[in-house]
């Protein structure tokens, strides 16, 4: 899959600071499709602003946006999902107290000619999707809220696709999950990959990225230390990469 | 079987009418005068302005907001109907102009509420403070009459054998329920009631959505307040007290939640007639309106923590 030339979307040189502070000194990060491109870094490393920048909710300072190949502006969320850009948010962005096909419309409802939400079309849609991510869920009819959290992470994920997302911002989207969630979670992100959507996974999770992700970035203090292919490097070179915010010789004395 | 078939019963839609007629049930036994059609239009016809309130406040709540001031808002309503509709001489003037009142005064709870984002609670204590206040300075504190006589049959007219107010009520009861079953608005009311943030980053104005709760529980308002008016002929500036007490009642006796996210006009309507049967079952067995306040505080309590019960469960 990954033999698109041109990345999807590609950052160059982005840096901002929010007052003294520099929160990103000259980053440049790309993407392919199917690809899983994982971000990693402590605290204030920058990965969170580098990701809201692309997803439309801070500005950069300086630096340009390429999607496929030219240049694009993305000053709101709304150009940014008008490109095909979905975030999912840390914490569920579902409305409990709904039912599934409820969240998965939710504000792009299917009505029928005079207004009336058209429940029925809403659930076969639905099902439908569920069936071609391979997701089990018993009854749609549910409140979501009966739901475990690993599946209504995959209903929010699920529901930013099926809208024709190109690109999955993800922030740390297990962070709040058990340990057979998380795996459901996983197989779904994997799946997704192989439809050709490109992952922007941010995690604290070294193990979890390294058994996601093509390639990891890591960050440091705003600026980008280095990028490496899953199958070039080890966990140890990125701890290390993490910790000294240097790409030569790592720690390998022991 | 007969286990299993319990098991399947969906209390939470059964269980509000199942009290409902198991109460009106007690009062025909008690009393061989409240299964009559004379009382029963009666009763109608006096929950029909509680009604319109309780419908308004119904999408409120569902959107996880309060309007405690729509009691308050009836009184200046009525003043305002009965002073315009006496200057002027001309009824549907009054009539519109006390619709208007109503729907502007949820507008200002709307804005202050959706667009500044203070909390609900306390944005209408001030306007039901404030619209108390405007409804007794407006003829010093003193009730005006003299309205036209024809006005009187919206509130005290009939149409066959019912009430006018009755088939009123039902028709804003058909639109409401409705709206808030069926249309996209009404999904988003409940969305929001479930989880605001997650209907605004689906791109979903939740400022406007919960601004037109207000204007829409103003409106019915409006329409509650110009029919009670219409009954008595003359605008009061005390008609509404309490009323909002008993608005929030009947959306909670009828399921709604407090802080959002549950609640339909059926179980709302049941509230309403709930409230209006106890008074007037108690009425007809001559137990005090003291002690009818009692009753109904306790049934307020046990439904609220059936409420609570059943939110629990439902988290399991």
């Amino acid at each position: 899959m990954k033999v698109a030339l041109t990345p999807i979307i590609e950052m160059k040189e982005i840096s901002k600071h929010f007052g003294g502070v520099q929160a990103l000194r000259e980053v440049s990060i790309d993407l392919y499709e199917g690809e899983i491109l994982g971000i990693v870094g402590h605290n204030g490393a920058g990965k969170s602003t580098l990701i809201k920048i692309l997803s439309g909710a801070y500005t950069a300072d300086t630096g340009k946006i390429y999607f496929r190949g030219k240049e694009v502006e993305i000053r709101t969320p709304k150009d940014s999902k008008a490109l095909g850009i979905e975030t999912i948010y840390q914490h569920l962005a579902l409305a409990d107290n709904l039912n599934v096909p409820a969240n998965v419309f939710l504000g792009r409802e299917i009505k029928n000619r005079v207004g009336i939400l058209d429940e029925r079309s809403m659930e076969k849609e639905t099902r439908q999707m569920l069936e071609r991510l391979k997701l089990k869920i018993s009854s749609l009819k549910v409140r979501v809220l009966k739901l475990s959290g690993g599946q209504r992470q995959c209903i929010a994920i699920s529901r930013a696709v099926y809208f024709n997302a190109k690109i999955l911002i993800m922030d740390e989207p297990t962070a709040a999950l058990g340990v057979q969630e998380t795996e459901r979670v996983h197989d779904l992100m994997q799946h997704l990959k192989n439809e050709g959507i490109g992952i922007i996974l941010i995690s604290h999770d070294l193990h979890d990225v390294f058994k996601l992700s093509d390639r990891i970035a890591v960050m440091k203090n705003g600026v980008l230390v280095g990028i490496k292919k899953i199958n070039e490097t080890t966990k140890d070179e990125v701890l290390a990469m993490i910790i000294l915010g240097k790409q030569e010789k790592p720690l390998k004395q022991n | 079987m007969f286990i299993q078939w319990i098991k399947g019963i969906d209390w939470q839609k059964v269980g509000i009418p199942l009290a409902f007629f198991t109460l009106c049930f007690i009062f025909t036994l008690s009393s061989n005068k409240f299964l009559t059609v004379r009382n029963l239009t009666n009763v109608a016809r006096q929950i029909s302005i509680l009604a319109f309130l309780s419908y308004g406040m119904t999408f409120v709540i569902v959107s996880g907001g309060i309007d405690i001031s729509v009691g308050s808002a009836v009184s200046l309503i009525s003043m305002v109907t009965g002073g315009m509709m006496v200057s002027s001489g001309n009824i549907p003037y009054g009539i519109l102009m006390g619709i208007l009142c109503g729907t502007l005064i949820g507008g200002a709870n709307g804005l202050l509420v959706s667009l500044i984002q203070l909390p609900p609670f306390i944005v209408t204590l001030g306007t039901m403070t404030i619209c108390s206040g405007v409804a007794l300075l407006y003829a010093d504190g003193m009730p005006i009459v003299g309205l036209p006589q024809g006005f009187g049959v919206i509130g005290s007219g009939y149409i066959g054998p019912i009430p006018i107010p009755v088939i009123i009520a039902f028709i804003f009861f058909l639109v409401s329920a409705f709206i808030l079953r069926f249309t996209a608005y009404g999904r988003y009311v409940l969305a929001i009631g479930g989880n605001e943030e997650a209907v605004r980053l689906s791109g979903i104005n939740t400022k406007l959505i919960k601004l037109i709760a207000y204007v829409l529980t103003g409106f019915l308002t409006g329409i509650g307040a110009v029919v009670l008016t219409s009954r008595i002929i003359s605008g009061y500036p005390n008609l509404g007290l309490g009323m909002e007490l008993q608005a929030i009642a009947a959306v909670v006796i009828g399921g709604g939640t407090l802080g959002g996210g549950y609640g339909t006009m059926t179980g709302t309507l049941f509230g309403v007639m709930m409230i209006g049967v106890i008074q007037n079952g108690l009425n007809i067995l001559g137990v005090s309106s003291f002690v009818q306040m009692i009753v109904i505080g306790v049934i307020i309590i046990t439904s609220v923590t059936y409420d609570v019960y059943r939110k629990k469960r439902l988290a399991e």
